[in-house]
């Protein structure tokens, strides 16, 4: 099988011997850990065009240098002007529909004569029948405010939400107040069985006749006109 | 591209045969330069591509080119770019003919103005980047800054941009953009982002009926019923079915409001119905989609403004 172990180890021997006289190739090694020697630095072509600038390294560009940062002042500012544009949206169009004001005073809560919650209101429309009722709650929202009021129509409780400053509501007159101060806000208790009022028309009725005496015989519409927003100017 | 290598050592004297000279001095000197050489490309460089070049081949159907043409045959970019917008608050218009009453939203417009462009050269689209308000420079990153610097332009508090149809839409850079961009009964879209809701149940998320308050349900009363089919259906959930989760605080587009006043001088925009988000929450209001488009007048320029306020500056120092 294995030929004769000494002629191996001659041939062996005279391979190492010969090994030098073998060309020599140039050790590699592999990129990474080649020792490099100094990067050299090729001069950039002369005038290069400036189209071609975008592709050098920056530091290497010839208009290179530190461009200053310029913080430019910021243009007028509207909302400066106008801090809250939501009450200048609301009040522009109150002055429109509620050009005297009345209406404003009549709901404005630092008004003592002004409507409360627990008020009996008396509300007439350009369409439609009038309303009244006892003034459950106010929400001053601008113009959006709107007061909701509950009344018994054929026995049935009925409830009713007023645009105050609707050009469809032609007047709003206090028939009764509140006795006391209500010490809620919001007075939803109305609707129990044990709190309710009822119906309020015998007491609006009784109001309407008083008014008619003291203005003179005309019984319905009179106070309207005091408080129905103008026309435009 | 492997090094060069050279043999720097020359030998003038005949040396001994090598296996009697020293390891050492045999090993071959590394003294390697490496070149750096840049090379400058062409600025129009011949494009290799396979598909559709030549005369009278129309452009592939996934490209890009092919997508923006699509986009201005279907008339889904509005000719001119949009404006930031804070919303203010709710309210409501009542008309003094018929009574009818307009719930509206109330925005506004502060020292809104144009930023930079993006172009189809550069960016693949038209599109005009619009920035709104102040903020103070040292609350804005030092790129940013040099971004303002380069566009001349003060830095913005919010700044998105908005996509238009060809370069004709591009306002030009440091432009205002004021309320009477828009025209009081044009319609517009507005885009912010709607209230977080945080991890709601399904029920509220989508609007699922939950299950039964008796008949032997147990702690069950507003979850979901079922995940999905058994055996039939695979054994498993299928992706993107309705479950419970983070709810609210995207991205949300309103179409089809009407612009109902206009207040340049104050830069209020009201604008009827409710616009998604919070009050103080940032509006993008561009024309609306899914009208002909406005045909609002040129407003006039900055300077102009400016003249009858009396104001002497400018947008550009």
């Amino acid at each position: 099988m294995a030929s004769s172990p000494s002629n191996m180890r001659q041939i062996c021997c005279w391979r190492s011997l010969f090994r030098d006289f073998q060309n020599h190739k140039p050790q590699r090694r592999s990129l990474v850990t080649i020792q490099r020697g100094p990067v050299q630095k090729l001069n950039l072509p002369p005038n290069l065009p400036k189209q071609y600038w975008s592709q050098l390294p920056a530091r290497l560009r010839p208009d290179q240098g530190k461009r200053e940062i310029i913080i430019h002042k910021p243009i007028p500012s509207r909302a400066q002007t106008c801090k809250d544009p939501v009450s200048e949206v609301s009040s522009s169009q109150m002055a429109l529909l509620d050009p005297t004001g009345a209406r404003k005073r009549l709901f404005d809560y630092k008004n003592p004569e002004g409507v409360k919650v627990g008020d009996i209101l008396h509300t007439t429309f350009k369409t439609g029948e009038p309303f009244s009722g006892v003034v459950m709650s106010i929400k001053s929202r601008g113009v959006d405010t709107s007061v909701l009021l509950r009344n018994h129509l054929t026995r049935i409780g009925t409830e009713m939400q007023v645009k105050v400053f609707s050009p469809l509501v032609q007047s709003m007159e206090v028939a009764q107040k509140a006795l006391k101060r209500k010490r809620r806000a919001r007075l939803y208790y109305l609707r129990k069985p044990k709190h309710d009022i009822g119906s309020v028309d015998k007491i609006v009725a009784q109001y309407l006749r008083q008014r008619a005496l003291l203005m003179g015989g005309k019984a319905k519409g009179v106070g309207a006109s005091r408080l129905r927003p103008s026309k435009k100017k | 591209m492997p090094p060069k290598t050279t043999m720097v050592m020359t030998i003038a004297v005949r040396l001994p045969p090598p296996f009697l000279l020293p390891r050492s001095f045999l090993k071959q000197r590394n003294v390697l330069s490496q070149r750096r050489d840049f090379g400058i490309k062409s600025i129009d460089p011949p494009r290799a591509n396979r598909f559709n070049i030549g005369a009278g081949l129309s452009p592939l159907l996934s490209s890009s080119t092919a997508a923006l043409e699509r986009r201005a045959k279907a008339d889904t970019l509005p000719l001119r770019t949009g404006a930031l917008a804070i919303k203010k608050g709710m309210t409501a218009v009542f008309d003094t003919e018929t009574g009818v009453r307009t719930p509206c939203t109330v925005l506004q417009l502060d020292r809104v103005q144009v930023v930079s462009h993006k172009t189809r050269k550069r960016h693949g689209y038209y599109a005009v980047c619009v920035g709104y308000g102040h903020r103070n420079e040292r609350n804005v990153s030092k790129s940013m800054l040099g971004h303002y610097s380069v566009q001349g332009v003060s830095p913005k508090q919010h700044q998105q941009e908005f996509r238009v149809r060809d370069q004709k839409g591009l306002l030009a850079v440091g432009e205002e953009i004021r309320a009477d961009w828009f025209m009081e009964g044009q319609f517009v879209d507005t885009r912010s982002n709607c209230k977080g809701k945080g991890f709601q149940g399904v029920m509220k998320r989508w609007g699922m009926h939950g299950q039964d308050r008796s008949h032997g349900v147990s702690l069950a009363h507003r979850s979901m019923g079922s995940a999905g089919q058994g055996q039939g259906g695979g054994s498993r959930v299928y992706p993107g079915k309705k479950m419970a989760g983070r709810m609210g605080g995207q991205r949300n587009t309103i179409q089809n409001l009407k612009v109902l006043q206009v207040d340049a001088a104050k830069g209020i925009v009201v604008v009827n119905g409710a616009v998604s988000g919070p009050k103080g929450c940032m509006v993008m209001i561009q024309d609306a989609l899914k009208k002909p488009w406005p045909n609002v007048p040129p407003p006039p320029k900055a300077a102009e403004v400016n003249e009858e306020k009396g104001d002497a500056v400018g947008a550009k120092q």
